[in-house]
């Protein structure tokens, strides 16, 4: 008899322990480590900006919100921010940007957020140097 | 004679050249920020931030032009913002929202350190539907950038976005959206 009890009690608490994190898990996902994802593509700055010049929509499709590795020249520094060929403008991660200047050649990791078509350029954000 | 040709035409360039370069002056904010509330007492904030957004004035025109991601709208709840754009902006596709207008009796030339309040007419476009946006906003000299700053209420139905009657008491029926920019030439 008490040794039902105490079983019972115990398959209540794990079960109780299982549903709180199931619903945790579904209601209160961790968010997005972009640093840690590996990149789905590696692009050149140029080719990445015109394939969103060429079709926005199926570009848009296809690298938005993904985690992708660009390569290209320093054309611009502003405080977290470069421009890599003066066609994607990355926004690093941390809150200013040391070591880089302008005509170095650089790969960075980050997300594609989409095409801004005042500046014409790719924005990638939450990014990391890759290479120097 | 000749010479004194070359030299007035040369003179005639320069005038031109000069002239166009101030009517292309343009401003830009490459990181300007936008923020939302559609918070209601008791529930959860319903707030988003975006610390990237592009603003660009023509100074001698004075149109200026604003465009905002939408994957670059950030939340506390990382869950909430995945709705936000499956559910709600359909971000996939329509990826950004911008605004296109112009700011009235309005004079750079005139700025100074101290903000002047400037009426701006234009139209917000998002999730394919546009709305007429008039609004005040806080102009001022900062440094060498043009500080702009300003707030406005829009609502989801002006852009046909249906809140599901299981949340929709969770979010506020008005939108209110503020902006702050500093603009700088390139």
């Amino acid at each position: 008899m008490k040794k039902k009890l105490i079983l019972a009690i115990t398959g209540l608490i794990v079960g109780v322990v299982a549903l709180g994190a199931i619903l945790n898990f579904t209601f209160n996902p961790k968010p997005r480590v972009i640093a840690n994802e590996k990149a789905a593509f590696f692009i050149p700055a140029d080719q990445l900006r015109d394939s969103f010049t060429a079709n926005e929509g199926n570009a848009t499709v296809k690298y938005m919100d993904k985690v992708l590795k660009v390569s290209g020249k320093i054309t611009a520094i502003e405080g977290k921010s470069v421009v890599l060929d003066d066609k994607v403008l990355v926004n690093f991660l941390m809150d200013t940007v040391s070591g880089l200047l302008r005509g170095d050649d650089l790969v960075i990791k980050g997300r594609c957020v989409g095409f801004d078509e005042l500046l014409l350029q790719v924005r990638i954000d939450q990014a990391k140097i890759h290479k120097k | 004679m000749k010479t004194n040709q070359i030299f007035n035409a040369c003179l005639v360039f320069v005038a031109l050249f000069g002239a166009l370069h101030l009517t292309g002056q343009k401003l830009v904010d490459r990181n300007g920020q936008v923020g939302f509330e559609a918070s209601e007492a008791l529930f959860e904030p319903v707030e988003a931030k975006n610390e990237s957004v592009t603003a660009v004035l023509d100074a001698t025109s004075n149109e200026i032009a604003s465009l905002a991601l939408m994957k670059g709208f950030r939340f506390k709840n990382s869950l909430m913002e995945e709705h936000f754009n499956e559910n709600y902006m359909e971000s996939e596709k329509y990826p950004k929202a911008t605004f296109k207008g112009k700011l009235l009796d309005f004079d750079i030339t005139k700025l100074t350190n101290t903000p002047q309040q400037v009426r701006v007419d234009g139209k917000l476009e998002l999730h394919g539907k546009e709305k007429a946006v008039n609004t005040f906003l806080n102009v001022a000299k900062v440094g060498d950038a043009v500080a702009i700053s300003g707030s406005f209420t829009v609502t989801p139905d002006d852009f046909d976005i249906s809140i599901p009657s299981l949340v929709k008491n969770k979010i506020a029926k008005e939108v209110i959206v503020s902006l702050e920019f500093k603009l700088k030439e390139l």
